[in-house]
């Protein structure tokens, strides 16, 4: 798959205008992003199908971590075109892009140069060449890139509910911070032994970890105007009396003062942890550790649609809809990803009982998608029996995307490219190896 | 939920430690594993009994809405709306409302909306309202209309769906078995080795050395793999097809043969019979030819063991060593070769160089052609009874097909009301705020058809009901 390159480039070039998009303060060029991304989905479908055909003789190609990350990717860049075409909300396609180019980057990055696809991947274990791994691994992944596309819908949804950049800037270090944790021995032990690679790596993890607490200090000194650093502390003081005596009080809402200087800081550090973060992920070996270089693309193409809400948030907010209406788009993309996911369920425990001789083994990745799966269907009821929401209501439907997004991503790649997942049926999603 | 989501966390993490640690956990910790359930949260009362309240809350909610929605289902059009009475007392959630001041006649406005709202809307129904009858209000005629009444039904299938999977989850746990045996092909096997739920009854505890072997048993059958057919990937080790044919055998008798294959189980009794794996076996035998140089003749020696041979006039051979197709240069054979009056010989014969030894050893009499070496793999087989496996599907089914139904559907009712001064559009949606940009579109294109009827038309409010008003 030498031109999986093209459809790595093309879907660059969809998030780069997706992202210029972002910016700008007209719609006019809106089509373009989405045209290069229909290109490079088109292009997608050649490859797989051309694989489908012929390699894998009828069978489709989503085993192994090679083909599982190209076929991820096709579904959710899939579920984006939908999701584009029904509703022309084209600003969830950045954060879609930027997850299928990490996919799409591993295979083109790790497997390719080491040639570890062609002949022994081709070799599927009886089980896996049940006719429900179609319906299962299609179906399952559809529901999944719906899930994702609601998830990114809900940041919108946030921007449009008065949410400060700041606070989605803050999300953004948490993400970073948790993937540094979980991979930082990887990473110290590949990059530690360049001092270039080594300052970069600790500007990076220090700086989201500076960012989170700074956004803590800079919520409690929201209200703090200050020409100088006594009357800062003057102001500080007072505001920790004020606090003690009446703690009950809730801190004052506002909006983003772009002259709160603690804000600025915020803002700065995190901007110094993300630059710090590019270079990390420039001098991250793909070929050597896929999954964290992966993760670590994801966490700057979040961290630059951050970066670009902060300098362009006021051109954006106008050209986003009311919130009634991303309401509405949001529960009707779960909508579509609820009943395919169940059908992926189904068809799997299917394939399951005629494979294995049991519908269900309490297998981790089956806990995680039955826990997805509650976890829609309490959204679902709530979003139905809930009354309609009110003017300058929170936007709880976008936390709630949100929080599934997570479980998602959680589910999809914590679990399947992590030592949890290890002794899994569902292993050969996340390795080399066949399952079965 | 709370059944599921423990069975979902503690199904996998508690049992993968006790697997995983199990012989460094002491007995107590065990025991008190056991009594709690958590080692095969699966099968536990307490997974089975919250299973049961959930079914049992299921079927009494359904139960309590089915009249409701039966009676929703069945109104072929919605009845008059008091419209200064719902405005007043009725819960006005899930109402959208909108006023024109027209003075348009009766007639004209029943004559032009009932076509338009059976084109747009639905089967149009025009009624005098009840209010009007009793005199309360002027003049009043309504048009009725609505679609997606059977959506409610639909949700009330959806969660029967569910429920039926839920008494098949019950009844999974309740009374499924899983249990593991491994046979030789050419061999025969009296036990099993149970991996989940309670055995059948008959199945007895197998004892060994007079001890009882925990989890293994001895069922009322016997089974025997007479062939096990496999096939690998050429070039590699990887499995491409397998499968055993399986005789079972009682009392003696052979009473039933099976094929089974990966994803092609069989039926023994009500139990199900799964080719769930395969080891590789020790034993191996060959398959050559011997060609007689002077005579030009061949001859096939099949599934010959190690140690085997053949000793005729003049010559005497045996195979001494078989190397499996795992090796390097693929599967070999190494053979003594002595004739009379001559020092016996030792030579490898490959099956990948089929003329190795014809090349090699140009001055024998008889020259040796590797056809194939025989692995006797030991065939995996899963024994498993699970009668709440089709509940399970057929409940999934129905509720997939009825929450895509369901969800894709919206019950929406409208009332045209019209009366001497102004005419007012009503409706009514399960799902408003799903309902508010098709009220408006409905709304939009009956102010055009209000125009083409009453140029002078002036709206004169919209009113959308947010709840409790």
């Amino acid at each position: 798959m030498a031109a999986l390159d093209v459809v790595l480039g093309l879907y660059t070039a969809a998030f780069v205008g997706y992202v210029v998009l972002l910016c700008l303060r007209t719609g006019a060029w809106a089509w373009l992003p989405s045209v290069v991304l229909r290109v490079g989905w088109v292009a997608h479908t050649w490859l797989i199908a051309g694989r489908w055909m012929d390699l894998r003789k009828g069978f489709l190609p989503c085993v192994g971590l090679y083909e599982g990350m190209v076929f991820y990717a096709w579904v959710l860049v899939a579920s984006q075109i939908f999701v584009e075409w029904r509703t022309r909300a084209r600003w969830t396609g950045a954060f879609v892009a930027a997850l299928a180019c990490a996919a799409v980057g591993v295979s083109v990055f790790y497997f390719e140069p080491h040639g570890l696809f062609p002949s022994e991947q081709l070799a599927l274990s009886p089980a896996l060449q049940s006719r429900w791994i179609w319906l299962h691994a299609t179906s399952s992944a559809l529901g999944d890139g719906f899930f994702l596309v609601a998830a990114a819908m809900g940041i919108f949804s946030l921007i449009k509910g008065q949410v400060r950049t700041d606070t989605l800037l803050f999300w953004v270090s948490v993400f970073a911070l948790a993937v540094y944790s979980w991979f930082y021995p990887e990473l110290v032990s590949k990059l530690g032994e360049s001092r270039v690679g080594y300052a970069l790596l600790v500007a990076s993890f220090f700086g989201f970890a500076v960012h989170v607490c700074v956004c803590w200090i800079a919520r409690v000194l929201g209200d703090v105007r200050a020409r100088s650093w006594e009357e800062a502390a003057k102001q500080v003081r007072m505001l920790i009396r004020r606090r003690r005596k009446n703690s009950k009080t809730p801190m004052p809402v506002e909006p983003p003062r772009p002259s709160d200087w603690p804000t600025w800081v915020a803002r700065g550090v995190f901007a110094l942890s993300w630059v710090a973060t590019l270079g990390v992920v420039a001098l991250t070996p793909w070929s050597i550790i896929p999954y964290v270089s992966a993760a670590l693309f994801t966490v700057s193409a979040w961290g630059l649609i951050g970066l670009c809400l902060v300098l362009f948030r006021e051109r954006l907010e106008p050209r986003v809809p009311t919130l009634d209406r991303l309401d509405r788009w949001g529960y009707q993309i779960v909508l579509m990803g609820f009943p395919l996911f169940t059908i992926g369920m189904l068809s799997g425990s299917i394939w399951a009982y005629f494979s294995w001789g049991s519908y269900w083994n309490w297998d981790i990745k089956q806990s995680w998608t039955l826990i997805i799966w509650l976890y829609y269907s309490v959204y679902l009821h709530w979003r139905l029996t809930a009354s309609k929401r009110k003017e300058g209501d929170f936007p709880w439907t976008a936390v709630a995307w949100m929080g599934g997004g997570a479980l998602v991503l959680f589910s999809l790649l914590g679990l399947g490219l992590t030592s949890l997942g290890s002794g899994s049926l569902h292993r050969f999603i996340g390795d080399l190896s066949y399952g079965g | 939920m709370t059944t599921m989501l423990l069975g979902a966390l503690c199904g996998s993490s508690v049992e993968a430690w006790i697997r995983m640690r199990g012989p460094e956990i002491s007995p107590d910790t065990l025991y008190w594993l056991r009594l709690t359930g958590l080692s095969d949260v699966f099968h536990s009362g307490g997974f089975i009994s919250g299973l049961l309240i959930l079914v049992l809350n299921l079927f009494f909610s359904i139960l309590d809405r089915l009249p409701e929605a039966w009676r929703q289902a069945n109104q072929r059009s919605p009845g008059s709306l008091h419209l200064d009475e719902m405005l007043r007392f009725q819960d006005r959630e899930n109402y959208f409302i909108a006023e024109f001041e027209t003075r348009i006649s009766r007639e004209s406005f029943k004559e032009a909306m009932m076509g338009w709202t059976d084109k747009r809307i639905g089967k149009p129904k025009a009624l005098r309202s009840a209010a009007a009858k009793r005199g309360e209000v002027p003049d009043e005629l309504q048009i009725v209309a609505q679609h997606g009444r059977w959506s409610r039904i639909s949700i009330l299938v959806a969660h029967l769906g569910l429920m039926i999977g839920l008494v098949g989850v019950a009844l999974s746990s309740y009374s499924s078995f899983e249990a593991k045996l491994r046979v030789e092909e050419g061999s025969r096997t009296s036990f099993l080795e149970m991996q989940s739920g309670r055995p059948p009854n008959g199945w007895k505890p197998q004892v060994v050395a007079g001890q009882v072997a925990p989890g293994f048993f001895v069922p009322q059958f016997e089974v025997a793999c007479s062939r096990f057919d496999f096939v690998r990937y050429l070039g590699t080790r990887n499995p491409k097809f397998y499968q055993s044919v399986l005789d079972f055998y009682e009392g003696g008798k052979l009473v039933s043969t099976e094929t089974v294959s990966v994803g092609s189980p069989g039926k023994f009794r009500d139990w199900t019979i799964h080719q769930s794996g395969y080891l590789s076996g020790a034993t191996l035998s060959v398959n050559l030819t011997i060609t007689d140089r002077q005579l030009g003749k061949d001859t096939s020696m099949p599934r010959l063991n190690k140690g085997g041979g053949l000793k005729l006039d003049g010559f005497r051979f045996e195979l001494v060593e078989i190397q499996p197709e795992s090796e390097i240069n693929g599967p070999a054979a190494q053979i003594e070769y002595q004739e009379f009056g001559k020092t016996a010989e030792r030579f490898w014969i490959f099956a990948n160089y089929r003329d190795y030894d014809f090349a090699h050893r140009p001055g024998s009499r008889h020259y040796f052609t590797l056809d194939s070496v025989n692995e006797r793999q030991i065939s995996e087989i899963k024994v498993s009874r699970d009668p709440g496996a089709l509940w399970v599907w057929v409940g999934g089914g129905l509720f997939v097909v009825m929450t895509l139904f369901s969800l894709l559907s919206t019950y929406n009712r409208y009332w045209l009301i019209w009366n001497t001064e102004q005419v007012t559009v009503v409706g009514w949606s399960s799902k408003p705020f799903l309902f508010e940009p098709r009220f408006e579109r409905i709304l939009e294109q009956f102010k055009r058809r209000l125009q083409r009827l009453d140029p002078g038309v002036g709206q004169i409010a919209i009113e959308v009901s947010r709840g409790g008003a």
